[in-house]
């Protein structure tokens, strides 16, 4: 079932429930107010003709005979019943009318005053009392009016309950559309983006409703989806570019030896060349290789207890190995005295390649001036900052500098093919790390890494 | 066990500040308590809503609270706790009961940095030193930043993206 159905019938059922509660309530009081109004009539009735008949000043009987003829209309069928109560038997000898139960005599004689009614027919009961004889005296009429009044009541409410429920069905319908309107909106909108034109977005209220977040979130979904296919795009292109320039160069240098004798100077020459472009396209598939194995979950590697420092000093030693010539500092000032706060869980292995990309990128495009490398925590990550005095990066091109192949504008005659960082970023991510750049170009870049520190 | 206050801003300063009076007073424990002078509302509404307003608590950033935590870290057998308090009011004798509410035995105020407003509504602590009925110091904080050998508070203050 549509939801929009749900509401109207969840609307119509509650409305329709609460109405139908009401009339009942109104019907309830009505016709027991009716009843009793009518009881006291045949009360007083009750009364003057046991007066009337039984009295026994004749003056006073006299007065009550007119009375009665003069302002008492008869009720529709009133029958009035004199019983005489037995004394010793403590009720009447032969007490019956029919259609009504003996109890009702009884609680005359213990209440001295009983209601009967059956159907329309009521019935009332008083114990007359006076001295020698007492007397049961019964009225019983048709209560015509309430009768009447309560069958129109009866039907008003009937008419009006179902009429009303038309009209809530027909609310409902229009409140539950209304309230669906802006869900049908996002739903058509969303059925028109498909990976042809991933740019649309939906239109944003701007509001701080749950409908204006849902498309808040929808959008910012969308951004994601559309950098992430970009950036596949992107890279199935610069990968075959990147693989392709040293092998144009490798066969361009092959032709060109070939294509007459040469001195064994020049064939030196050219293998020495071709050597040179074969390193770099090894260099470049086994990057690719680590990048695509780091993309698939890292629980098949050794995972140990591992210290922030020792790792940092690791790295240092490997950035020393493979660049001789740089001034890496390690600034031990900032370091927890606890050393449970330094631990964190990782593959060491993984780690010194990630760290040391990052600092050699530091070396590489600083020309070797100082880079400082600090570790710090707080109480639940440990920090490894590194900061250079390197040309920077432009702030417009930081959102893109961990995109495979992506290189920043200003890198010039440094070179690489940019597949170190998003490496980096890959391992930082499996140790449940984070790794945040800021930098301005020309400034140098601070980059901040941050892993979750062991727990034993 | 000394009781230390410690004006704030919630700048980078502030940190140095904290870590030029950790070294200065490393002899002893210290109880740091770091305290942001705010002055109390004057519309009768503001005042009505004045414990329910908790926009005071955004003055404090996620990197601030980090970098507390790691000077705590990196001090930790002479910091025993590093708290933040507000003081409302800009009166002396209000900054003469926080101080005696909180048993503060030294103010150490920078000597060479004007602390800022954080917001609107901060109070400037340096006019209310002078009713003060305990020690103050007043200690450096531009050290050498220059040094391409150590790693700042301000780089550490860009931590925890």
């Amino acid at each position: 079932m549509k939801i929009q159905t749900k509401i109207t019938w969840l609307f119509t059922a509650i409305t329709a429930s609460i109405l139908l509660f009401l009339s009942g309530f109104v019907y309830f009081f009505a016709s027991r107010n009716a009843f009793e109004d009518f009881y006291k009539r045949l009360e007083i009735r009750a009364i003057i003709a046991a007066k009337a008949k039984l009295g026994q000043d004749r003056t006073h009987v006299n007065a009550y005979n007119e009375i009665r003829r003069e302002h008492l209309e008869k009720l529709p069928s009133e029958k009035e019943y004199f019983f005489t109560v037995n004394e010793k038997a403590g009720k009447p000898d032969s007490a019956h009318i029919s259609g009504v139960p003996a109890s009702f005599f009884n609680r005359v004689m213990v209440e001295k005053e009983a209601m009967h009614r059956t159907k329309n027919l009521f019935y009332l009961g008083v114990l007359y009392e006076q001295p020698g004889s007492n007397h049961i005296v019964v009225v019983s009429a048709v209560n015509e009016f309430s009768r009447e009044y309560l069958g129109s009541l009866k039907n008003v409410m009937l008419v009006g309950f179902l009429v009303s429920v038309l009209v809530m069905l027909t609310v409902g319908i229009l409140f539950s559309r209304q309230i669906l309107k802006p869900v049908r909106s996002i739903t058509h909108r969303v059925k028109d983006i498909s990976s042809n034109n991933l740019h649309l977005r939906l239109p944003e209220t701007g509001g701080k409703d749950e409908i204006g977040e849902l498309s808040y979130t929808f959008n910012n979904m969308l951004d994601r989806l559309e950098t992430s296919f970009e950036s596949q795009n992107n890279f199935v292109s610069n990968a075959s570019h990147e693989l392709s320039t040293p092998l144009t160069a490798i066969i361009g240098e092959a032709e060109l030896a070939l294509s007459k004798k040469r001195d064994e100077q020049a064939y030196t020459q050219s293998l020495r060349v071709v050597l040179n472009e074969a390193e770099r396209l090894r260099h470049i598939t086994t990057s690719l290789l680590s990048l695509a194995q780091t993309g698939f979950d890292g629980k098949k590697q050794q995972w140990e207890v591992l210290r922030a420092d020792e790792l940092v000093w690791a790295v240092k030693q490997s950035v020393d190995n493979i660049n001789p010539g740089n001034h890496v500092y390690f600034d031990t000032s900032h370091l927890p005295e606890e050393e449970r706060k330094l631990t964190t869980r990782g593959n060491m292995q993984m780690l010194i390649l990630a760290f040391s990309n990052v600092v050699l990128n530091a070396c590489k495009y600083s020309d070797n001036k100082p880079v400082t490398i600090g570790v710090a925590s707080t109480d639940d990550r440990v920090l490894i900052i590194v900061r250079d005095m390197g040309i920077g990066i432009p702030e417009n091109e930081l959102p893109y500098i961990f995109d495979p192949f992506f290189r920043a504008s200003n890198v010039g005659h440094y070179k690489g093919y940019g597949i170190g960082l998003p490496l980096s970023r890959n391992i930082i991510r499996m140790h449940d790390g984070d790794i945040v750049v800021k930098s301005k170009a020309g400034e140098g870049c601070i980059i901040h890494i941050s892993l979750p520190i062991h727990v034993s | 066990m000394k009781n230390i206050l410690i004006p704030t801003d919630f700048t980078v300063h502030s940190l140095d500040t904290i870590v030029a009076t950790v070294e200065k007073y490393k002899a002893g424990q210290l109880h740091i308590l770091l305290m942001h002078g705010l002055s109390m509302p004057d519309s009768i509404t503001e005042l009505m809503m004045f414990s329910r307003n908790n926009d005071r608590y955004k003055l404090i950033t996620k990197e601030f609270e980090d970098a507390c935590k790691i000077i705590k870290n990196r001090y930790a057998s002479v910091i025993q706790s590093i708290t933040l308090r507000f003081m409302h009011g800009s009166t002396r004798h209000v900054f003469r009961n926080f101080l005696l509410a909180n048993h503060i035995d030294l103010i150490v105020f920078p000597a060479d940095y004007t602390l800022q407003k954080a917001c609107d509504n901060s109070v400037d602590i340096s006019g209310l030193l002078k009713y003060a009925r305990c020690n103050i110091d007043r200690v450096s904080v531009r050290q050498d930043q220059g040094d391409v050998q150590r790693i700042n508070m301000a780089d550490l203050l860009l931590a925890v993206g």
